[in-house]
């Protein structure tokens, strides 16, 4: 007999085994940096938006990461920076998931002509590059943190709704869902219980590893100046004011570092997340 | 008699196919199929794969959608009832699957397996807890199960639940589609067991769809044989398997192998020419002819239709008969 | 057909335990036979008993599992030989037949090239005319229609039977003198199963070829072997020739598997069965294997596991059979 102990089950049982190694550090950093966005304003060495010190001067005892050209402290800085990418990230796949579900799951589970029109408009989405397409948008709504949001959003979902509509298509032929129908179950109803349940994991997979990606973008993003403006501590921002400042290099690696560690962190836990749930090549 | 609990008559499914070279052509999987079954009666429908009885199957319970013909379930046309009517009907008409690993959702404990077609057909949820237990009970399956999952169990305890399943909103007929065929043998006769107590118990009628001749002949009261998309015997079950009249069903039968080796050595086995054709392109006239040692040009241009014998058999050749040397004696033990 | 002579391959005590996570699991936990040339042999059995497990362990094609006792080929030990001595052996004196066909074969090359490369291993000598020539020959041998057109096709192309044609015909390409063949005609339909059946059994008389045949399907057996060997959890607990085994079963195992067996030629009006599930090879109850399931159990059962003993022209590993039969003798 085999055993099939589904993901979720497995999820369920205490010690995660897939927890290890790279994946284990890239969760330990995942928390630091939760714990560092919602607490810094409880324990901030400084003010991210003050002149603390004199202007350009290098990293130091007392300024871990040097001070900017208006002589504000870059740690600091780069700290509060936590607060606009990660609740950025979190929205942007967040929503992302919610509209993809919904497309993915009536395109995957009905087919035919519905199927069509959602997939084609989902192949046009997707053929721009990403931030390409994320910068026409924000670019006619306007710059700022809202419209960048809304421009990731509008970017993001495609990928999700194409995801989920595979993994429906392959779910929906499995026996267990025939069955249900033959028993009289209603059609949103094995939707709901027999399809979507089986369907999602690829899409949990991809949404960790996404978040990097598009905290990646939201710095991408602010760092052209369509996203946050200065003077709020927005990584991609602050990049911007460094790369001006080339001889003063700590001021841009600073958030430079804070995006590389989030990033690898969000790709460490979600590879592993994938292994472990042996999810096969998406996309 | 009374009228047929179902009647199916002149059901065609045809898939729509691609070739490797990519021209457009047409699968006949099932081709002209009359059935009637009785209420109280087991049909087996019996065929090597790819002859179309599971197809079948699935076009009486519209799991797929025929091509064409009718399935009268209590003298209603089921093809022509919309999508809610149909499924308030299915409490009639239950299935029970091949592989219960496959049909049984993994993530739903036996609880919610035996109670969702409950739910789903309006009974009082106060009555629902009792109904199950009353379920396990009636397949033999203690009531401490009720909290574990499909994977938990062995294959016959499984194959137990996906029957309970079925039988949850008492239906009047169950089609089994390769019940036992999963199972291994000391399994599969407890299964069969099960199945011939339940039809005695709760008046059931099966459409019993199995490739297995032998435990057929433990379940059956008639049989009907297939052969690429058509019926091409059928009768009562002590019939067929005595005096089989089809040279397919002489040949299917002869293939059987009997757990007797002095029976064995002493049989006359027809070992069939060739490939089964594809049913992209079914010869033309009888579908058997091109493996049949009696074809003639006949067999070619005509297509031999159901002819009813006096015995009550019907055959669907342009030369039946028996082949003495192939046919299996009944006889008791 | 019985046949007489030398054993040319001989299974001593061999056993065989995989590492899983519910501790370690004993798959085959002593198993004894010999097979000689131009006899059938069937190694029947439910699945889990073992069947398959101690004859791809006869062949080293086990991995992450321990292997012991012996199993030889003439002189040759094939338990912990080298992959050179194995590889000398397997394929050229004893080669193997799978189940499932599709999955044995590669996708990617024609039946012609598949055939030509396993000749090769043990044939480098021939040239690309003679294989050709060769494994057009072979398949010819085994009924396959068009064998000079068929040689080009790629596994798809061909029908579940053809396939498995294909395969016995490279199993027997490089002339083995023993063919294991592991659940043949499971995949195949019943027609389809009497065709190989026939092909298999005229390959051992026309080759003088031994054949050891893995199965679950006692009707199988009864028209294909000369011995048969009937195992659960692990050993075998009935030895037999195949008249003997059917006339007179010996073990209670043996008997309750042929009485719930369904069969063609009648119908039964108790369709009996065999209570119980089989045991897990990780956790094997104390004493006889079969004794939680046994109809016939006693006491001593449950404490102490049986051996084969000679009954008649049986071996039979069940203390209350033997306890009955006062020639028994151990082997």
């Amino acid at each position: 007999m085999t055993d099939v102990i589904s993901p979720a089950r497995r999820l369920r049982r205490g010690r995660p085994e897939w927890l290890r190694g790279p994946a284990l550090v890239g969760a330990i950093a995942i928390t630091v940096w939760l714990l560092v966005a919602l607490t810094v304003p409880l324990w901030s060495p400084y003010d991210p938006l003050a002149e603390v010190a004199p202007r350009l001067q290098g990293p130091s005892w007392h300024h871990l990461m040097g001070t900017d050209q208006l002589g504000r402290d870059v740690f600091t800085r780069m700290l509060w920076g936590s607060r606009t990418s990660l609740p950025v990230a979190f929205v942007v796949i967040l929503s992302s998931v919610v509209i993809g579900t919904i497309v993915g799951a009536i395109a995957g589970y009905r087919g035919g002509w519905i199927d069509a029109v959602l997939m084609r408009f989902v192949d046009i989405t997707m053929a721009f590059p990403p931030i390409l397409l994320a910068m026409a948008i924000t670019a006619s709504l306007g710059p700022g943190v809202r419209n960048a949001l809304i421009a990731m959003v509008l970017v993001w979902w495609p990928i999700y709704a194409r995801l989920l509509r595979a993994q429906v298509i392959a779910v929906k032929q499995r026996e267990y869902v025939e069955s249900a129908e033959a028993i009289g179950v209603k059609r949103f109803a094995i939707l709901r219980r027999y399809v979507l349940p089986m369907a999602y994991t690829p899409v949990l997979v991809n949404a960790t590893m996404d978040f990097g990606q598009v905290v990646l973008l939201t710095a991408s993003l602010s760092f052209i100046g369509l996203g946050a403006r200065p003077p709020s501590p927005e990584w991609g921002a602050m990049i911007t004011e460094g790369a001006t400042q080339f001889y003063s290099w700590w001021i841009a690696t600073a958030p430079g570092l804070a995006i590389l560690v989030v990033v690898l962190a969000f790709n460490y836990v979600g590879d592993a997340l994938r292994d472990s749930f042996d999810v096969k090549g998406v996309l | 008699m009374n009228a047929p609990l179902l009647q199916v008559t002149d059901l065609v499914k045809e898939f729509k196919v691609r070739s490797e070279s990519g021209k457009p052509g047409v699968l006949h999987a099932v081709s002209g199929v009359n059935l009637t079954l009785h209420a109280g009666e087991t049909l087996a429908l019996v065929g090597e794969s790819g002859c179309g009885k599971s197809t079948t199957g699935r076009c009486i319970l519209r799991l797929t959608e025929p091509t064409s013909g009718t399935v009268e379930f209590n003298g209603t046309n089921l093809l022509s009832l919309d999508h809610e009517a149909m499924r308030r009907m299915r409490r009639n008409l239950q299935v029970v699957f091949q592989d219960p690993q496959a049909s049984l959702h993994p993530r739903m404990t036996v609880r919610r397996l035996l109670g969702e077609p409950l739910e789903v057909h309006g009974m009082p949820k106060a009555e629902i807890p009792a109904r199950i237990e009353e379920l396990l009970r009636l397949v033999h399956l203690r009531p401490e199960f009720l909290d574990r999952y499909p994977h938990e169990f062995s294959g016959g305890q499984r194959q137990r639940v996906g029957i309970a399943r079925a039988l949850a909103i008492s239906p009047a007929l169950l089609v089994l589609d390769e019940p036992v065929s999963a199972l291994d043998v000391s399994i599969q006769s407890e299964i069969v067991r099960l199945l011939i107590e339940l039809r005695e118990r709760l008046g059931l009628s099966y459409l019993f769809i199995a490739h297995d001749l032998a435990v057929v002949r433990q379940l059956a009261d008639r049989v009907a044989v297939m052969y690429l998309g058509r019926i091409v015997e059928t009768g009562p079950a002590d019939l067929v398997y005595s005096n089989p009249q089809h040279p397919y069903t002489q040949a299917l039968l002869s293939a059987v192998p009997i757990p007797d080796p002095t029976i064995e050595l002493a049989r006359r086995r027809i070992v069939l020419q060739g490939d089964l054709p594809s049913p992209t392109d079914p010869p033309s006239g009888c579908r058997f002819r091109t493996r049949c040692w009696r074809a003639d040009a006949r067999c070619a241009s005509e297509q031999p239709l159901l002819t009813a014998m006096a015995n009550g058999q019907e055959v669907a050749c342009h030369y039946p008969g028996a082949d003495t040397a192939v046919s299996v004696a009944s006889s008791k033990p | 057909m019985t046949a007489t002579g030398e054993p040319i391959l001989r299974l001593r005590d061999l056993r065989v335990t995989f590492q899983t996570p519910a501790g370690p699991a004993r798959a085959v936990r002593g198993v004894d036979l010999d097979v000689r040339a131009g006899e059938s042999v069937a190694v029947v059995g439910e699945s889990g008993s073992g069947k398959s497990v101690s004859m791809l362990a006869t062949l080293g094609l086990l991995h992450n599992a321990e292997v012991s006792g012996s199993v030889k080929w003439g002189d040759t030990e094939l338990v912990g030989a080298s992959t050179d001595t194995l590889r000398s052996v397997r394929g050229r004196r004893i080669a193997m037949v799978f189940q499932d066909p599709m999955t044995s074969l590669n996708p990617v090359l024609t039946i012609g090239k598949q055939m030509s490369l396993v000749m090769k291993a043990h044939q480098p000598n021939l040239g690309k005319k003679e294989l050709r020539t060769k494994a057009v020959d072979l398949l010819n041998r085994l009924a396959i229609p068009q064998a000079d057109r068929r040689i080009d096709a790629y596994p798809h192309e061909l029908s579940g039977g053809m396939r498995q044609r294909v395969m016995i015909a490279m199993a027997i390409s490089n002339d083995p003198e023993v063919l294991i063949a592991d659940e043949p005609t499971t995949a195949l339909d019943v027609t389809v199963q009497a065709q190989i059946m026939e092909l298999l059994l005229k390959l051992r008389n026309e080759h003088n070829l031994a054949l050891v045949l893995i199965t679950h399907d006692l009707g199988v057996v009864a028209g294909s072997a000369d011995r048969v060997a009937v195992m659960y959890a692990g050993r075998i607990v009935e030895r037999a020739p195949v008249l003997g085994l059917f006339a007179s079963p010996g073990h209670p195992y043996t008997s309750a598997l042929l009485d719930c067996l369904p069969r063609l030629d009648r119908r039964h009006d108790v369709v009996s069965s065999i209570g119980g599930t089989p045991p897990n090879p990780a956790d094997l109850p104390e004493g006889c294997p079969f004794a939680p399931r046994c109809p016939k159990a006693i006491d001593a059962c449950r404490s102490d596991e049986p051996n084969l003993v000679r009954i008649g022209t049986s071996d039979v590993a069940c203390s209350v059979v033997a306890a009955g039969a006062a020639v028994g003798e151990p082997v």
